[in-house]
């Protein structure tokens, strides 16, 4: 049964005219267990925990003390309704923990593909415990790019071989590595929702990747607890899909505990993006920056909330939030909504916002050395990409973005 | 005299609705080193402007033939595609393109050839070496965060990984101590080897051209070019200013 879900809720509601105080996202539809691959170091745990184990289902409670209970009471950005929506499908949630002291360099790769006429869900859990260090990058694509990766050699779904359909043609054929957005036909509906505790000292590194076809839509929420002295770093690329939805909630209720957040997109045609990111800071001396960049183009739409929330006990806290949106056709709708909202005197909390056109003075510089209009625009909207992919410290992952880029 | 580079005609440009430059003739010849001084607001770096083809300086009469083409219509790439280089007076700040991949990106618009990265990276090197220019600059964006002569020791490193036929230097050697003026110059002198490298020269100071050998001193006051001669001339404006040019 289709649902109608409210998410991304501004915390303090501004006037309705605006269409700004949240999302609504109609017909949702009944979610499946999502198609999931992962790539684990040895020294990281990982655990699948049943969905009788863990899901409510308005019956049952994940026992307290539990690992999914732990992770399930973290909020996400999305709110009440996403975690509804995984409440209500069977999904399995999947955990990846790391141990206290350990550190480990090389990531959990998680590769997510979504099929067509298939409508999922994933429901993911980070633990890091006690100066741990963890990264984990997932990369969300449609059915179709998996040529790219090899992942994909008979089609699970139907059994047929690749190249049997319109869409698979593509498949066994020389293409370039990386199929652009709009190389792929497929449409549909996806969801997922990551929690991430981050134990005293831990340190997680989060990188997404999203590269689907352009009909679909897309609800991305993350949920973080951040202990003392931890970090949650956080990357995010949203280099195609439909309609996407992404929320991000962070808990800095913990001495000096510190949110870095990136996120950069490229939208086209008549892709929509809307963002709703929140900082609580409760602990003393906590650090959060959420930098946003990104290229509008075609018809396209972007939306994001940036929240940083000052309460009570968060002396000596700092939060940053900084904008960049480069508009490249005059068709395309930009809003932009900083709160800061402060209970405590000894903070500090700065937003600052850079939106417009490609500057005359810039485009007159860079055509000065022999570039053309057309890729002076290309060039700079890569730019934007890069400078957020520039915190990806992992190689595969950069050269994955780049090849997408093209 | 050399073969002909630059022919600028009874050029007459306009800013706005302000007109800044009337009837200016200016010939420049192939490999030869010409300067253009004149007061602050003479309209010097407009000519350069307009020269580049900056669409906010408008061209109201005249013509500017390049190699014997009329640059009138072309656009600011073509017309650095077709060899003509404008070094800024204020270089712009581009984040997210590293000084490195900006300098390849162009070479490879300019000649429609992909050029391998390992042969680029060494001349890239080479010529950074010349400007005493820190090799990290390379990955760092374009003049973010660059110190004032850092940006245009860049400039000269595009002028002379780029090999233009003629460079236009904007006011290059302004704001920068002496050392730094020491280097540019070297970097310019690097430029000049190649004997083919045309030279214009705008600046109200003197001191790039102490090492430079100066074919041609154009002076341009109120948009109008008042007075020509050899390197001489620009000795005798650095002991007297340009007073006697503005009185006639």
């Amino acid at each position: 049964m289709e649902m109608d879900m409210t998410i991304n809720r501004l915390p303090a509601p501004t006037w309705n005219w605006l269409h700004v105080n949240e999302a609504t996202v109609k017909g949702v539809p009944a979610l499946q267990a999502g198609r999931m691959e992962d790539e684990t170091p040895e020294t990281i745990e990982k655990q699948v925990i049943s969905r009788d184990v863990w899901n409510c289902d308005n019956k049952k409670q994940p026992d307290a003390g539990t690992l999914s209970a732990e992770l399930l009471q973290i909020p996400g950005g999305m709110g009440a309704d996403m975690d509804q929506l995984m409440a209500k499908n069977p999904t399995d949630l999947h955990t990846w923990t790391i141990a206290a002291g350990v550190k480990e360099s090389a990531p959990v790769r998680l590769h997510f593909t979504y099929e067509p006429d298939a409508p999922a869900q994933d429901l993911i859990g980070i633990c890091a415990e006690e100066d741990s260090e963890i990264t984990v990058i997932m990369d969300f694509r449609g059915a179709d790019m998996d040529s790219a990766h090899g992942k994909l050699t008979d089609d699970e779904t139907n059994g047929s071989k690749p190249g049997n359909t319109a869409a698979d043609d593509r498949v066994g054929c020389e293409q370039s590595e990386y199929p652009t957005v709009s190389d792929s036909k497929l449409s549909g509906f996806a969801a997922i929702q990551t929690k991430i505790s981050a134990k005293k000292g831990a340190k997680v590194h989060l990188v997404q990747i999203q590269r689907l076809p352009e009909n679909f839509t897309f609800l991305n929420d993350v949920g973080t607890d951040c202990g003392e002295d931890a970090l949650i770093d956080t990357v995010q690329v949203v280099l195609g899909g439909g309609d996407t939805y992404m929320g991000m909630r962070t808990d800095l209720g913990a001495k000096a505990s510190s949110l870095e957040s990136k996120v950069g997109y490229l939208l086209d045609k008549k892709e929509k993006l809307d963002l709703n990111y929140l900082a609580y800071h409760t602990g003393a001396k906590t650090t959060s920056r959420m930098d946003v960049s990104g290229v509008l183009r075609g018809e396209s739409q972007k939306l994001f909330r940036g929240t940083i929330d000052f309460r009570n006990g968060s002396v000596g806290a700092k939060g940053d939030e900084k904008e960049d949106v480069l508009l490249f056709s005059d068709n395309v709708i930009n809003r932009t909504v900083p709160l800061i909202l402060c209970e405590e005197e000894d903070v500090e909390g700065n937003h600052g916002a850079t939106i417009g056109k490609l500057d005359e003075a810039l485009l007159f510089y860079l055509s000065s050395r022999g570039i053309a209009e057309e890729e002076i625009y290309e060039m700079m909207a890569r730019a934007r990409i890069d400078a957020i992919c520039s915190g990806i410290v992992d190689e595969k992952t950069q050269e994955l973005v780049q090849g997408y880029l093209g | 005299m050399s073969e002909k580079l630059l022919q600028v005609k009874n050029l007459s440009v306009r800013v706005e609705e302000k007109e800044i430059l009337h009837g200016i003739d200016l010939e420049i010849g192939k490999g030869e080193t010409h300067v253009l001084m004149g007061p602050n607001g003479a309209g010097k770096s407009t000519l350069g402007y307009a020269l580049m083809g900056n669409p906010g300086y408008q061209v109201t009469e005249g013509q500017i033939l390049f190699d014997g083409n009329n640059l009138n219509e072309v656009s600011v790439s073509d017309r650095a595609k077709a060899g003509l280089f404008l070094s800024f007076q204020n270089p712009l700040e581009v984040p997210g393109i590293t000084l490195s991949n900006f300098i390849r990106s162009a070479l490879e618009q300019r000649t429609g050839e992909r050029i391998r990265l390992w042969d680029f990276r060494k001349e890239l090197e080479a010529k950074m070496e010349i400007l005493q220019m820190d090799k990290s600059y390379a990955k760092r964006d374009l003049n973010v965060g660059f110190s004032g002569g850092e940006k245009k020791k860049a400039e000269i490193l595009q002028l002379l990984m780029m090999k233009p036929q003629l460079a236009i230097l904007d006011e290059t050697d302004s704001g920068l101590d002496v050392d730094a003026v020491r280097t540019v110059s070297r970097g310019v002198e690097e430029y000049q080897k190649d004997k083919d490298g045309s030279l214009l020269i705008i600046t109200h100071s003197t001191r790039i051209l102490e090492s430079l050998h100066v074919d041609v001193t154009h002076v341009l006051v109120n948009g109008r070019i008042v007075a020509e001669g050899d390197g001489s001339l620009v000795n005798e404006i650095n002991e007297n200013g340009f007073e006697r040019f503005e009185q006639g």
